[in-house]
C-alpha cells in the first residue's frame, strides 16, 4: 500500500506523459523504420507502411537538403544565441542602473514574449518586405540592393533576417532572467569593485558576467534546443525559401531542420521525417547531457 | 597614510531628506575613529561620502591635503570593509585579495608578496584557493580585511564589519582589528551601532544622531561626561537611567524630586550653584544615573533617595542586574559586589547614588555642570 499510493498520485502526470510523450516517441521510432510506397493504401497510411529497416536513416545521410538543414540550423544558432544573450545582458545591465524610463522599457521589451510567434513573424515579414519599413529606410539613404526581393527574398540575408527578428523577440525574456540574477548580487560587491578600482567595463567583464553565468548557460541550452525545433518563424516568414545551391543541389536557404522535418512530413515521407526527428532528438539529448554535466559540476 | 577632514559637510537627498547635517570633523593621521549612532542616523552615509559612494551635497571632504569631492572612489586611495563582506563570490580567496592589484597592472611579484603578507597576517594561508562560500563568516570577514590591506590605502573604512558575526567571533575580530591598526598605523574610520565596539576600539568616538554630531571625544570621556541626553542614553550598557525632577529650595537645602526620587543637596554643595543658576525660571531637569552608580542602601549607610520594588533579578555573573520600579519610573541597577543575588523579585529596596555620580541635563537635554 505504501509503495502503491505515491504512484496513484502520479497517475494524472503519467497518463498525460504516456499519451502525449512516451507513446508518440515509441510510435515515431517505429514509423522511422518504415516507409510509404506506391502500394501503400493512402486512406490508411500509417498502418500500411512497408518495413524499411534503417533505410530512412541511411537515405537522409546522403541527402543534400538534410545536411544543408543542419548547417542552416547551426548558422541560425550562431546568429541568434550569442547575439540574443549579449543583447539581453546589455539591456538588463542598462535597465538595472535605474535610468529614467527603465520601467517602461522593461515592460516594452518583454511585450513580444506574450505575443504569438505568428503575429511577430507577420509583423517582421512586413518590415522586411520590399517597400517595407526597413527597405524604405534603406532606400532613403541610397541602398537599393534590397528593393527587388526584400530581405527575406534574398538567399544571403533571409536566414539572418529571421534570426535578427527572433533575437528581438527573445531578448526581453533573457533580459528578465538576467535582471533577476543581478538582483541577487549584493550592490556592495559593485561598490567594493569601485573601490578596488575597476572600470565600468572591468566590472561588467570580471564581476557581472561571471555572476550571471548560470543564466548564460540556461539561455544557451534552451536556445540550442529552440533552434533545433525552430519552425513557426520560418513557416510564417519564409516557408524555407528562397532557394540556393548547396553541393550542386537546390536547397531552401532557410529550410532549417525543423522546417525540413515539416516538409518531409507534408510530402508524405513519414518514415524519413520520423528518422530525421530521431537525429534531432540525439542532438538535443547530447546538448541536454552536456548541460546537466556542466551544472552538476557547478553545484558540486 | 593621511588625515581626513570633514568641512561643513551636508548630505541632502533629492526628496529633501537630510542624511548628514553640517558635519565638521578632523580625523588625525593614523587615528582610529569610530562613528557610532542608532541605525539611520547618517553615520554610514558620512563614511560613504568619504569613500565616494555617495555624492556630497554641500561642504568639503579632504583626504590628506586633497579635496576629494569630485574624485571617483578608485582615485581616493581608500579601502572599505562591508558588513556583508562583499567578496567576489566566483573568485578564490587569492583572486579576491589580488583583483584590484591585478587590474591596476601591479607587477606580479609585488602582487604575490602583498597577497601572501596579508594572508599571513590574517591567518588565511590555508584558504587561499577556496571560494568564499567554503569559508565561515569570520574567515570571510578576514578575507574582506585582507582585500583592504593588500591595497595599502591611505585610509581604511569599516562599515559595521562585525555585525554579521556571532558574538564570540565578534570579540575575536574586534581584537584582531585593533591589533591590525597597531601594526599598520593607518587612519581608520569605523562605523558601528554597537556601543561596545565603539568604546573598545576607537581612539576617539563620534556620537551621531539624526544626521548631526552629538559629541566627539575619547570613549571614556564620552562615557563619563555625556554632552547631552542622547549621548548619555546611547553610550553605556545597560542605558543610563533618567529621572525627570523638579527643583525646589527648602531653607538652605536644594531639593530635587519626583514621585520616586528625592535628593537633597546642601546649598553649599559644589553641584548646587550651577543647578540653581539654570533653573531660576524653569525648575525642571533630568537626572541621569548609570546602573553601576546606584547602590543598595544597607542599614547604616546614607539616606536612600529612591524606594523601589524589585521586579526582575538578572544574575549575569559576575554581576547582578536589578530591574526596579518606583511609581511610573522603571530603572536598572548593577550590583557587582555580590555573586549571588541578595535580593529577590518582589522585595522593596532603598537605593541611592552619590550626587557626584549623577548627571544633570537641562530642558533642552544639554549637560549641566
Amino acid at each position: 500500500m505504501k509503495k502503491f499510493l505515491p504512484y496513484l498520485w502520479l497517475t494524472p502526470f503519467l497518463a498525460v506523459f504516456g499519451v502525449f510523450l512516451a507513446y508518440p516517441m515509441v510510435y515515431s521510432f517505429i514509423i522511422s523504420l518504415k516507409k510509404v510506397t506506391w502500394q501503400t493504401n493512402l486512406y490508411n497510411v500509417f498502418s500500411d507502411m512497408q518495413w524499411a529497416g534503417f533505410e530512412n536513416y541511411a537515405a537522409l545521410l546522403t541527402r543534400a537538403d538534410f545536411w544543408w538543414s543542419l548547417i542552416a540550423t547551426f548558422i541560425y544558432m550562431l546568429l541568434t544565441i550569442p547575439l540574443g544573450i549579449f543583447l539581453s545582458l546589455l539591456l538588463a545591465t542598462l535597465l538595472s542602473e535605474n535610468l529614467p524610463g527603465s520601467r517602461f522599457f522593461r515592460s516594452a521589451l518583454f511585450l513580444p514574449n506574450i505575443l504569438d510567434m505568428l503575429v511577430i513573424g507577420l509583423v517582421w515579414k512586413l518590415i522586411y518586405s520590399p517597400d517595407g519599413l526597413l527597405d524604405t529606410a534603406f532606400m532613403k539613404v541610397g541602398i537599393e540592393y534590397f528593393h527587388a526581393k526584400g530581405f527575406l527574398g534574398d538567399a544571403h540575408t533571409a536566414l539572418a533576417a529571421v534570426a535578427i527578428a527572433m533575437v528581438f523577440k527573445g531578448c526581453g525574456f533573457g533580459m528578465v532572467l538576467f535582471m533577476t540574477a543581478m538582483k541577487n548580487i549584493s550592490p556592495n560587491i559593485f561598490e567594493a569593485a569601485d573601490l578596488d578600482g575597476l572600470t565600468w567595463w572591468q566590472k561588467f567583464r570580471y564581476i557581472r558576467v561571471p555572476l550571471v553565468k548560470p543564466v548564460i548557460l540556461f539561455l544557451t541550452v534552451t536556445g540550442i534546443l529552440g533552434c533545433l525545433n525552430a519552425f513557426t518563424e520560418f513557416y510564417i516568414m519564409t516557408e524555407g525559401n528562397p532557394v540556393t545551391l548547396f553541393a550542386n543541389q537546390t536547397v531552401g536557404a532557410t529550410r532549417v531542420s525543423g522546417y525540413l522535418l515539416y516538409t518531409r512530413f507534408t510530402e508524405m515521407n513519414y518514415g524519413s521525417a520520423a528518422a530525421m526527428s530521431y537525429f534531432l532528438l540525439i542532438f538535443a539529448l547530447i546538448v541536454s547531457y552536456l548541460n546537466w554535466r556542466f551544472l552538476r559540476e557547478k553545484t558540486a | 597614510m593621511a588625515s581626513v577632514l570633514f568641512d561643513h559637510v551636508h548630505k541632502i537627498y533629492p526628496n529633501g531628506y537630510v542624511g548628514v547635517e553640517d558635519f565638521s570633523l578632523d580625523i588625525g593621521d593614523g587615528e582610529f575613529l569610530i562613528l557610532v549612532g542608532p541605525s539611520g542616523c547618517g553615520k554610514s552615509t558620512a563614511m560613504r561620502m568619504v569613500a565616494g559612494l555617495e555624492s556630497i551635497s554641500r561642504g568639503k571632504i579632504s583626504i590628506g591635503d586633497r579635496v576629494v569631492n569630485q574624485l571617483s572612489p578608485r582615485d581616493r586611495d581608500i579601502a572599505m570593509v562591508f558588513q556583508d563582506y562583499a567578496l567576489y563570490p566566483h573568485m578564490s580567496v587569492r583572486e579576491n585579495l589580488s583583483l584590484g592589484l591585478r587590474l591596476r597592472k601591479t607587477p606580479k611579484a609585488e602582487i604575490e608578496s602583498r597577497t601572501d603578507a596579508a594572508a599571513k597576517v590574517l591567518g588565511l594561508e590555508p584558504y587561499l584557493d577556496r571560494k568564499p562560500r567554503e569559508l565561515s563568516g569570520g574567515q570571510r570577514q578576514r578575507v574582506a580585511l585582507g582585500r583592504a590591506i593588500v591595497r595599502r590605502p591611505k585610509v581604511f573604512l569599516f562599515d559595521e564589519p562585525l555585525s554579521n558575526l556571532d558574538p564570540k567571533l565578534r570579540t575575536g575580530m574586534r581584537v584582531e582589528i585593533k591589533r591590525l591598526h597597531r601594526q599598520l598605523k593607518t587612519t581608520m574610520l569605523y562605523v558601528t551601532h554597537d556601543q561596545l565596539e565603539a568604546m573598545t576600539l576607537g581612539d576617539r568616538i563620534v556620537v551621531i544622531n539624526q544626521g548631526k554630531i552629538q559629541q566627539v571625544g575619547k570613549p571614556i570621556d564620552v562615557y563619563n561626561k555625556p554632552a547631552n541626553l542622547f549621548t548619555a542614553g546611547f553610550i553605556g550598557s545597560p542605558p543610563m537611567n533618567f529621572f525627570e525632577l523638579t527643583i525646589t529650595r527648602e531653607g538652605d537645602q536644594l531639593v530635587l524630586k519626583n514621585a520616586a526620587f528625592n535628593l537633597s543637596l546642601a546649598a553649599s554643595h559644589p553641584l548646587a550653584a550651577p543647578l540653581v543658576k539654570n533653573f531660576a525660571g524653569a525648575p525642571k531637569l533630568t537626572a541621569g544615573i548609570r546602573a553601576e552608580h546606584l547602590k543598595i542602601a544597607r542599614a547604616g549607610t546614607s539616606k536612600p533617595s529612591i524606594h523601589a520594588l524589585v521586579e526582575v533579578v538578572e544574575p549575569a555573573a559576575p554581576e547582578v542586574f536589578l530591574y526596579l520600579k518606583s511609581g511610573d519610573a522603571s530603572f536598572v541597577m548593577r550590583d557587582d559586589t555580590v555573586l549571588e543575588p541578595l535580593v529577590q523579585a518582589g522585595e522593596t529596596l532603598g537605593v541611592y547614588a552619590e550626587p557626584e555620580n549623577i548627571h544633570f541635563f537641562d530642558g533642552n537635554g544639554l549637560r549641566l555642570v
